[in-house]
């Protein structure tokens, strides 16, 4: 009798699919979000939002009849309007025919009008949404964002992809910084340190008047704010001293013949930053050790000797050095923003001063007297040896 | 007898460590308690001691009455006005376990399944447990016994593949406040065990009970090497202002893991490995309880009372907090440490006290 | 031939793999559980996740399995059923077939159903590969293929209603009965629960024929040892 009540219980309750389940969203019925572009709306105090949304049946015209005509992308564009995002997501549908599906947004970027004014309230969405991933990118663009999500890349079908992969190809030259939203947040969060992310901007392609998408540098923000942008050598700087270096070329000039560029890949970079505090006053240290490759020579002298590679290596080191003498006059001195992680360091080293210092890091920063020692080695130059050219 | 199973110590062991770890796995609540800074690991750590002290009074009570259980010793020291107190520990495995079916609902509710009613989970979770009830003691062990080592190896694999994306450095400084708030911490997590009140119940049921104290030992020191890592990770992956605004750390932790572009997004398949650990969590739970009530209500067989207590339970999830900010705050560090502990060291205490004075004692 | 008692892990052990070297013997054991769980568990984990948990699946994948679901009219739910209903009803239809009709009705079932309905739109592509999949792994654990279609049918109705959550759910409640179960007097799932340690060696590979001399504990109570175990093959000790 019981085990009678028990099964009759248990096949009430798997009728239940048959009434219609509540978490229950068919593939059809979703609009799979690639990537989001918020911008300040003309209307006051309201943002537009831009989304792009894939079509699946445009990318794969293959098993039905229909052909996807060639040229065509993959993706549908939508802006709407809302005083918060969630807001805009939601007045979204009424211009699109399904609900918006967040899991698979994986750019964000956020217009620099925005930006100047303070990201902080956008973070809060991306930071409890269920559906929004804390490992998506987050950019800054220059200008405004729609732009950047309305365009277009002629090698993959959805541009977000493209922005993924031009990401992640970044170590290649490590001009571009990678950030995504919880190492900003965690940035932001930080007492000691202020967020960077990364710049994307829409450049004029003179000969075919199309507008292509490129990185070009980092944005700095002092606390949420965007207060400026480093180029590509300051950004290059900038991770030097975060020992984010991965791959990239130096170009120093040769050293029999001046006028002729020498290029010297990176093979690999590690960064030491070591504060040091006397009697009130700050210093920090900060150790570079790259190794490199003899890639390229413009020049004809032979320079695959030890001779020439200490020269060369000097050279190296001085380049390095530069860099990050370019990036700390403009953070450090110009702006007074904590980007390197010296913050961080104090506060590991002297857990008891850093609660002193902490409230007024910011203008203490300035006065931090840093010393840079960089150590630079050359490996090896490639398969050959004496330059084509030399008799 | 009420129960003819007999578990072995393995099954013992890994039961009680299931039953700890499950969650700590999804909410790790203990990072918004003491201390609040980065040395949570070493918090974790040090409360392998501490749960051996606060353990003592109820294994010496258990071991001083091997044969009977809970209610039964009880009512040997107290005699009959131990019903009250019997009647008390009943309450306090009822509302464990409404806890725990009203935190799995909870989590399932926040993230997978959003626009779900809470007491479908809870009812349906409930159901299954009450079938693995009736089957008896054996099944459930047997269960544990399966599904442990599971859990454990999915655990060690979260903390390999999370490795690249660790930062150590947001470790340190150590020991930046000093020991006592990392002391208190260790108490706080050593105060929210009630692996004592297993031991007692079912201690008539345990196969070699010369060998508890080492099965004990080892329960604690998995459960120390499990949270410190668990520890780190958190902190290390997110930081420590991150970290404490998050609901869920350690979901959050399986949810960064990304591995050679494709083994991305698992933490649905993480959530299906917890749903089972919980499963078998409740099933323990409930099970004990419904053994409690038999015992006091003095049945021949707790059958009966199986459903009765399910629907109880269910609705008392239900009533238990409004939403999920309440049950946080009822779950927290302030309260929950001292509603435990009067139930699994204070009142064994007085009562080891009252046998020791008394003289009782149940040797067979 | 009948041997008593039956043990679940039998079902995966068959007499052929005892001719074969051990290496490539617990290779194929292996795939013998691979395929009891894929026929088991895919057309339940299919409608769970493209159902529930989009989420889970990588970005292409998606994107095709999406543009395939576009026409189609049904639910994946209700696809994954009726697919299933299918095959049982081919199943029972060619086991009592009269073989000079074998040929053409097997035909008929492979073109008619999963190549036009794909192509009139009927059901998706992704769903037809699933149950192939299925059914085709049913037969390599031939023994338990029975109770595998009633728990397979258990989990697509599981996955309809809660997703990943009642997949695992019943996974729970399909082992608590399994593990009560007792095959004269031995527990059913022994020696996976309780685990027995001696015995485990044979449950996922293939041991060498001379490290087993004890026979399982559970079954033969007191007659356990078979042979002397000092059978693994050594040189001669005297050098000769």
């Amino acid at each position: 009798m019981k085990k009678l009540g028990l099964i009759f219980l248990a096949i009430t309750i798997m009728a239940a699919p048959l009434i219609g389940c509540w978490s229950r969203r068919e593939l059809d019925t979703l609009s799979i979000i690639s990537a989001i572009g918020i911008d300040k709306s003309e209307e006051d105090g309201k943002l537009s939002v831009t989304f792009q949304i894939i079509k699946p049946s445009a990318l794969k015209g293959s098993s039905s009849s229909e052909a996807a005509p060639s040229g065509s992308t993959g993706v549908l564009v939508l802006t709407s309007t809302g005083y918060t995002i969630i807001d805009a997501a939601r007045n979204a549908t009424m211009q699109s025919d399904r609900k918006l599906f967040f899991p698979q947004n994986k750019v964000i970027v956020v217009g620099e009008e925005l930006a100047r004014e303070g990201i902080n309230p956008l973070l809060d969405f991306l930071n409890r949404d269920p559906e929004q991933r804390r490992s998506s990118w987050l950019l800054v663009a220059k200008g405004k964002a729609h732009d950047i999500i309305n365009a277009k890349h002629e090698q993959v079908n959805i541009p977000a992809e493209a922005i993924v992969n031009m990401i992640k190809s970044s170590s290649n030259t490590s001009t571009a910084v990678k950030v995504d939203i919880n190492e900003f947040i965690k940035n932001l969060t930080n007492p000691g340190s202020d967020p960077i992310a990364c710049r994307i901007e829409m450049i004029q392609d003179d000969k075919t008047k199309n507008q292509k998408m490129r990185f070009t540098g980092t944005s700095v923000f002092k606390r949420d704010k965007l207060i400026g942008f480093l180029d590509q050598y300051e950004t290059r700087g900038l991770n030097w001293v975060l020992g984010k270096v991965v791959s990239g070329i130096i170009l120093v000039k040769s050293p029999l013949d001046e006028n002729k560029d020498v290029a010297l890949e990176i093979i690999r970079a590690r960064s030491k930053i070591t504060p040091e505090i006397l009697n009130n006053d700050i210093k920090t240290i900060v150790e570079v050790d790259a190794e490199g490759n003899l890639a390229e020579q413009l020049s004809e002298v032979t320079l695959t000797n030890s001779e020439m590679f200490k020269k060369l290596e000097q050279r190296m080191a001085q380049v390095i050095k530069d860099e990050i003498q370019l990036v700390l006059e403009k953070a450090q001195k110009e702006w007074g923003v904590d980007i390197f992680g010296f913050g961080k360091a104090v506060h590991r080293k002297y857990p008891q001063v850093w609660k002193k210092l902490q409230s007024n890091w910011r203008e203490l920063l300035s006065e931090v007297n840093v010393e840079i020692k960089v150590k630079a080695k050359i490996r090896s130059s490639g398969l050959s040896t004496i330059p084509t050219g030399v008799r | 007898m009420l129960e003819n199973g007999k578990i072995s110590n393995k099954q013992m062991i890994l039961i009680f460590v299931i039953c700890r770890l499950m969650l700590t796995m999804a909410y790790l609540p203990y990072v918004n308690s003491p201390p609040w800074n980065q040395d949570l690991w070493i918090s974790a750590i040090l409360s392998f001691p501490l749960h051996i002290i606060l353990i003592l009074p109820v294994y010496a009570l258990a071991m001083r009455f091997s044969k009977l259980s809970l209610i039964q010793s009880i009512e040997v020291i107290l005699g009959p006005c131990g019903k009250i107190l019997g009647a008390m520990y009943v309450w306090f495995f009822l509302h464990r376990t409404s806890i725990i079916l009203r935190e799995l609902g909870e989590f399932l509710t926040a993230v997978p399944y959003p626009e779900t009613p809470i007491i479908v989970f809870i009812a349906v979770t409930a159901l299954f447990a009450a079938y693995a009830v009736y089957q008896g003691l054996e099944t459930i062990c047997t269960l544990g016994e399966i599904i442990a080592p599971v859990i454990l190896a999915s655990v060690v694999l979260v903390f390999v593949m999370i490795a690249k994306d660790l930062d150590l450095s947001n470790l340190q400084p150590v020991l930046e406040d000093g020991l006592a708030p990392v002391l208190y911490g260790a108490f706080v997590i050593a105060a929210r065990t009630t692996l004592g009140l297993f031991l007692w119940i079912l201690i008539p049921f345990i196969n070699e009970s010369g060998k508890i104290r080492n099965s004990l030992l080892i329960i604690f020191l998995i459960f120390a090497l499990h949270l410190s890592p668990s520890a780190i990770v958190t902190i290390g992956v997110f930081g420590l202002e991150q970290a404490k605004s998050l609901d869920f750390p350690f979901f959050h932790v399986v949810r960064m893991i990304s591995i050679g572009d494709f083994l991305e997004r698992i933490d649905a398949l993480f959530v299906g490995f917890w749903v089972i650990g919980m499963f078998i969590d409740i099933s323990t739970h409930y099970y004990l309880a419904v053994l409690t009530g038999a015992d006091l209500l003095k049945l021949k067989d707790y059958r009966p009372i199986v459903l009765a207590m399910g629907t109880v339970m269910v609705s008392l999830s239900m009533f238990l907090a409004d939403s999920m900010v309440d049950l946080n705050e009822f779950l927290s560090y302030k309260t929950l440490t001292w509603y435990n502990l009067l139930f699994t060291f204070a009142i064994p205490l007085l009562l080891l006290l009252v046998a020791v004075v008394g003289k009782k004692r149940v040797d067979y | 031939m009948l041997t008593v008692p039956y043990l679940f892990i039998e079902a995966f052990q068959s007499s052929e793999d005892y001719y074969s070297r051990p290496f490539y013997s617990s290779i194929v054991r292996l795939l013998r559980f691979t395929a009891y769980f894929i026929s088991v568990f895919s057309p339940a984990v299919y409608v769970a996740l493209t159902t529930y948990h989009q989420e889970m699946l990588p970005p292409a994948m998606l994107y095709s399995l999406a543009a395939a679901r576009e026409g189609t009219p049904f639910p994946a739910f209700v696809e994954a059923m009726m697919m299933g209903i299918i095959y049982e009803i081919l199943k029972e239809a060619g086991i009592r077939l009269p073989r000079p009709v074998g040929q053409a009705v097997s035909i008929v079932g492979a073109l008619v159903i999963g190549e036009s309905a794909v192509s009139a739109g009927l059901i998706g592509a992704p769903m037809v590969i699933v149950v192939s999949l299925t059914a085709i792994s049913s037969y390599v654990v031939a023994s338990i293929s029975d109770t595998i279609t009633i728990m397979r049918l258990t989990y697509v109705l599981l996955a309809a209603f809660m997703g990943l959550f009642g997949i695992m759910i019943g996974a729970a409640g399909f082992l608590t009965h399994m593990v009560s179960l007792r095959s004269f007097g031995v527990p059913y799932l022994a020696p996976l629960a309780p685990i027995v340690t001696e015995d485990l060696k044979d449950v996922f590979f293939r041991p060498h024929l001379w490290s087993e001399c004890k026979r399982p504990k559970l079954i033969a109570k007191e007659n356990i040892v078979r042979v002397k175990s000092d059978s693994m093959p050594k040189p001669p000790e005297n050098n000769s």
